[in-house]
């Protein structure tokens, strides 16, 4: 009897587990019962009869909590669309530092085990890999049969912007969120130590005199922390009027004398000037400026949901950067919903896509976080939140063209790395400012020597074609 | 005569029965997320190009070759073996010290109190506590270095310099993980009789000279386990420098498993990982052979 007892138990067992691995649940899903429980690949009908399409949607998360928004942005789209139910699925990177690597290969791991969402959310550093491996559906046939309903979206966002989701005449989505890196200033910090706010125009000596100026003052801060997210740093050298890659992104040009010099203030802010605290993996620099420790950071405005959280009000205002020599150039980058080339129902998901880029996503998911890529809906929504005051710099900076966007070829993962490395080498002080990155420089024109996306003819053109400003 | 061999037959396949159920889970788990992962990937993602997107492709050796002429690869090795040779001793021996310590405190509270204490980190997550670590370790705002700056001692990189990362990895990797050497040093010391050490004393043997003569050849399967276990662990070390250093400054905390992650999982080149993998696992296999080999030399079963 024990006998037949222990085998039972091990049976169990055994059946347990393989139904525990067996769960394919989306993770997150609509708001209604309906639309968590249909899968992607099938269609379920309403209360009406009509057949309702369920579009898997997956977005980029941070690990917050997003059900109460996820459910109002679902209500909404029903409202419109009741014969379509998105179903959003939240994925966080765990990629240490929290960028888009983690989410995308998520992402691609669904498409490899024929698991793969409708619709994704992809930042602009993924859409020249996914067009280039063939996996993204171009819009503009849906686009210019829907000209009506989409011109409040179309018309409220920024022309070049458009263009990073334009590879070769295809448009692979329309940007829900346009980011731009501003600096961001702690005021009360800057009233303590007197010096005034700086104007949009300001120049890299105007910046380091307000260096001197908050080291002189007695206050226990530092002027500034010095950033580890590439996109942010990137703002910094074209400013100084350099840049990670050559102009047609066939070659390095990170040890541009430009750049050494950007580099090498950095370095010394931290080991001569006393300007900045030296960067840890643990507390990074928008922690710095929450915990009042740094009176300016550069980031965008996708912090402001770590201002919030924190219920730090009233006291940040953002500016461009600091003219050194590049102009008040920032770097920008936008994100959109793309739709997958292996969805069953493209017009359904085109749908989904592009009414993500409209005023109710924007309204509902945006209050804080990124900027919106809408400009009227995000007008109003900066305009409500307490977190960054003089918000209008950052969609000035797109009125102005002051903006260039991130470099991002289809080798972006590994030159993140390579990006990483140089960083901490520099912000260490394991070598100058120039070994560094002439250290990069070789890493990088090696990435792109034994590159697998520039071997024919064709692919070298599909990288020209990448929009490039 | 060929029934009663018949009934032996189904009388232990009854028996045996009751064994192979019990050991069904283990086996099928270790098969579907050990066994299977292990020959797919020696067998075939390390002899391919293969990216999740694009397709697979058979290389041959190539992903061995760009292994062996990748110069970070000798960089990452000879971080992993710094890191080896400074975190096994630390377990090894630092765990044997305590579990001796503990085992002789007589006072049952605090010898709970001490036993709790050192095995709690074990089970609390490692990226969590790595945070907590994170801010202890901090140049600028760290508690230690405002503790040093209280006695003018100047501040510490202890995560910024690349010499003193190690020494902090080292650090937070013994707090971490010496409870789990601590803990089978102390359930081994345990279990040599009271009466042997009763026996030496009469002999009027020293308490260390005892320690050495009796404990240690009594505790030495213990140890050999405890070796074994740590070597394999200590070559496969991911967690500590990961969420302490990111494997900086620089590339200086960077290791084995860490370069296994960031080329298959931050850059796609799952072929690159997978031949890094079995080179990962043709270390691992050397190191317990040799513990295998050599232990009928040092390793005393005999208990009686």
């Amino acid at each position: 009897m024990k006998k037949i007892v222990a085998a039972l138990l091990s049976l169990l067992m055994v059946l347990t587990a393989a139904s525990c691995s067996g769960n394919t649940q989306p993770a997150s899903s609509g708001g209604s019962d309906e639309a968590s429980t249909a899968d992607g690949g099938g269609s379920d009908e309403d209360g009406g009869g009509e057949e309702v399409v369920p579009i898997r949607v997956a977005l980029f998360t941070d690990g917050n909590d997003m059900s109460a928004t996820q459910k109002a942005v679902f209500d909404a789209f029903i409202e419109e669309y009741p014969n379509i139910h998105p179903q959003f699925e939240y994925i966080t990177s765990d990629s240490y530092g929290s960028n888009w690597n983690g989410y995308l290969m998520k992402i691609q791991t669904m498409i490899a085990g024929n698991d793969a969402p409708d619709v994704i959310a992809l930042g602009l550093e993924g859409v020249a890999m996914m067009a280039m491996n063939d996996m993204a559906l171009p819009l503009n046939d849906f686009i210019d049969s829907h000209q009506e309903e989409l011109a409040p979206i179309l018309e409220a966002q920024n022309e070049d912007l458009m263009k990073i989701f334009e590879i070769d005449g295809n448009i692979y989505s329309i940007p829900y969120e346009a980011n731009c890196v501003v600096t961001h200033i702690n005021k009360d910090i800057f009233e303590e130590a007197g010096i005034e706010l700086p104007d949009y125009d300001w120049t890299w000596e105007e910046f380091v005199e307000i260096c001197e100026q908050i080291k002189n003052s007695g206050l226990d801060v530092y002027p500034f922390a010095c950033t580890s997210n590439f996109f942010a740093y990137q703002a910094l050298m074209y400013c100084n009027g350099a840049s990670p890659l050559n102009e047609d992104w066939t070659a390095s040009a990170i040890n541009s004398p430009e750049s050494i010099k950007v580099a090498q203030f950095f370095q010394d802010a931290i080991f001569k000037n006393d300007y900045a605290p030296e960067p840890s993996e643990t507390i990074t620099d928008t922690e710095l400026m929450i915990q009042e420790r740094v009176a300016m950071t550069w980031t965008g405005r996708w912090v402001s949901d770590d201002y919030n959280s924190s219920e730090f009000y009233d006291k940040v205002y953002v500016n461009t950067l600091p003219n050194g020599g590049g102009g008040n150039t920032s770097c920008a980058g936008d994100a959109g919903f793309v739709v997958l080339k292996d969805t069953k129902y493209p017009e359904e998901a085109m749908t989904v896509a592009t009414w993500c880029a409209g005023e109710t996503y924007a309204r509902t998911f945006m209050s804080t976080g990124s900027l919106p890529a809408n400009f009227t809906a995000g007008a109003e929504i900066c305009a409500a939140d307490r977190t960054i005051d003089n918000w209008e710099v950052m969609y000035e900076i797109y009125d102005n063209g002051d903006w260039k966007r991130s470099c991002d070829p289809p080798e972006y993962t590994e030159l993140a790395d390579i990006y990483s490395d140089m960083l901490s080498i520099i912000y260490s002080n394991q070598a100058t400012a120039e070994e560094a990155l002439n250290d990069a420089n070789d890493q990088i024109n090696e990435v792109f020597a034994n590159s697998d996306y520039r071997d024919t003819p064709e692919e070298l053109a599909f990288i020209e074609a990448i929009y490039k400003r | 005569m060929r029934k009663t061999r018949q009934r032996k037959l189904r009388s232990a396949w009854r028996e045996n029965l009751t064994g192979y159920a019990f050991v069904a889970p283990a086996f099928l788990f270790f098969t579907v997320f050990v066994g299977i992962p292990i020959v797919v990937n020696v067998a075939a993602l390390s002899f391919a190009d293969f990216s999740l997107m694009g397709d697979f492709e058979w290389v041959g050796l190539e992903n061995f070759i760009d292994v062996f002429e990748d110069d970070a690869t000798y960089t990452i090795l000879l971080n992993t073996l710094k890191l080896f040779a400074v975190l096994v001793p630390t377990h090894i021996i630092g765990g044997l010290v305590i579990a001796s310590l503990i085992n002789a405190v007589r006072n049952r509270f605090f010898h709970t109190v001490f036993r709790i204490s050192l095995y709690f980190p074990m089970v609390v997550t490692t990226a969590s506590v790595a945070i907590v670590w994170g801010y202890l370790f901090d140049t600028d705002f760290g508690v230690f270095n405002w503790v040093l700056a209280e006695f003018g001692v100047e501040k510490i990189r202890w995560l910024g310099d690349e010499h003193w990362a190690l020494f902090s990895i080292t650090i937070f990797s013994a707090w971490k993980f010496i409870g789990n050497a601590f803990l089978y040093y102390y359930i081994g010391l345990r279990n040599v009789p009271e009466s042997y050490m009763e026996a030496a004393a009469i002999d009027g043997a020293s308490k260390l000279r005892a320690f050495f003569t009796i404990k240690i050849p009594l505790l030495t399967p213990t140890i050999f386990f405890v070796v074994t276990t740590t070597l394999i662990n200590c070559f496969q070390v991911f967690d500590e420098p990961y969420f302490l250093t990111n494997g900086g400054p620089g590339v200086s905390s960077q290791t084995l498993a860490m370069q296994i992650y960031r080329k298959g999982f931050g850059q796609y080149h799952f072929g690159y990982a997978s031949a890094l993998g079995v080179v990962l696992f043709l270390l691992v296999i050397a190191v317990t052979v040799l513990m295998f080999s050599t232990q009928k030399k040092w390793v005393n079963y005999d208990t009686e």
